[in-house]
């Protein structure tokens, strides 16, 4: 499967989106693919830092779980995603969320940008997430995170417990 | 790094943290029944992707993606867990 096609589904999402009319809450919950969203996501809002100002959130594709952090917490969200497509979807469908084309190795947030970062869906895509944490956790070298809480839910299914969960599957789905 | 997906036990990403001087402060996983009040407006966005790239290169693959991965999560060979870690006091 061509690599170029790998974010038509966001595209697809995108225009559903638009068509259907959605706005507010139902639009987050239509760009949002992950499983048991939102209750999936409510123990990072719950562990949030009082006074936290800023949230940097990983791998946002169509910004619906960025969105959702933003207006639950009144904190600015600085998102970044690889896909030019998804992210100017999520610049269009959610445009208080700050979304900028990157990668979780190459983050464009200044040290100390966020007291909190996301990765939704995002650990299973990486052969080794050790780097992409390291870049989130702004350590060793690198001290962009002002220290609280690397918070890692699952998209669709992406994190697991047990050891059978640890298998390959078939690319071409996101968030 | 499109290749496949790839599910790590939460164990192996909590040691990765670890090494980071990150400790795991609460893990939730899905329930059995996973659905939530968002299912009904993921349905409609669904359904409104298949009636206009339903014909679509791609469109099948990704669909049965989507169908084994939940079909995977319903019989709880995958399961959905959201990780929350922070930093260690020094």
């Amino acid at each position: 499967m061509p690599e170029d096609v790998f974010d038509e589904p966001s595209q697809w999402r995108h225009e559903a989106i638009l068509a259907l009319g959605l706005e507010g809450e139902e639009r987050i919950a239509g760009a949002v693919t992950g499983v048991a969203y939102p209750d999936a996501l409510a123990p990072i809002l719950a562990a949030r830092p009082e006074g936290l100002t800023t949230i940097g959130d990983l791998g946002a594709g169509l910004g619906g779980a960025a969105e959702w952090f933003r207006s639950r917490s009144g904190a600015a969200v600085l998102a970044v995603e690889p896909e030019a497509p998804a992210t100017l979807a999520a610049r269009q469908l959610f445009p208080q969320v700050r979304i900028a084309r990157a990668t979780a190795g190459a983050l464009p947030w200044a040290d100390g940008a966020c007291g909190v970062v996301t990765l939704l869906g995002v650990i299973s895509l990486l052969r080794d997430p050790g780097p992409a944490l390291r870049e989130a956790s702004g350590s060793p070298a690198r001290r962009r995170s002002s220290g609280s809480p690397i918070s890692s839910p699952p998209a669709t299914g992406r994190w697991c417990t047990g050891p059978t969960c640890s298998r390959p599957w078939p690319t071409w789905r996101r968030r | 790094m499109h290749g496949a997906n790839v599910f790590p036990a939460v164990a192996d990403v909590a040691e990765t943290l670890s090494g980071l001087a990150f400790e795991v402060v609460d893990t939730w996983s899905a329930p059995a029944d996973a659905s939530t009040r968002w299912d009904e407006i993921g349905h409609r966005v669904d359904d409104e992707i298949e009636r206009r790239h339903g014909a679509d290169q791609g469109y099948a693959a990704w669909a049965e993606d989507r169908r084994q991965l939940a079909e995977l999560i319903d019989q709880r060979t995958v399961l959905a867990t959201t990780l929350v870690s922070r930093r260690r006091s020094p």
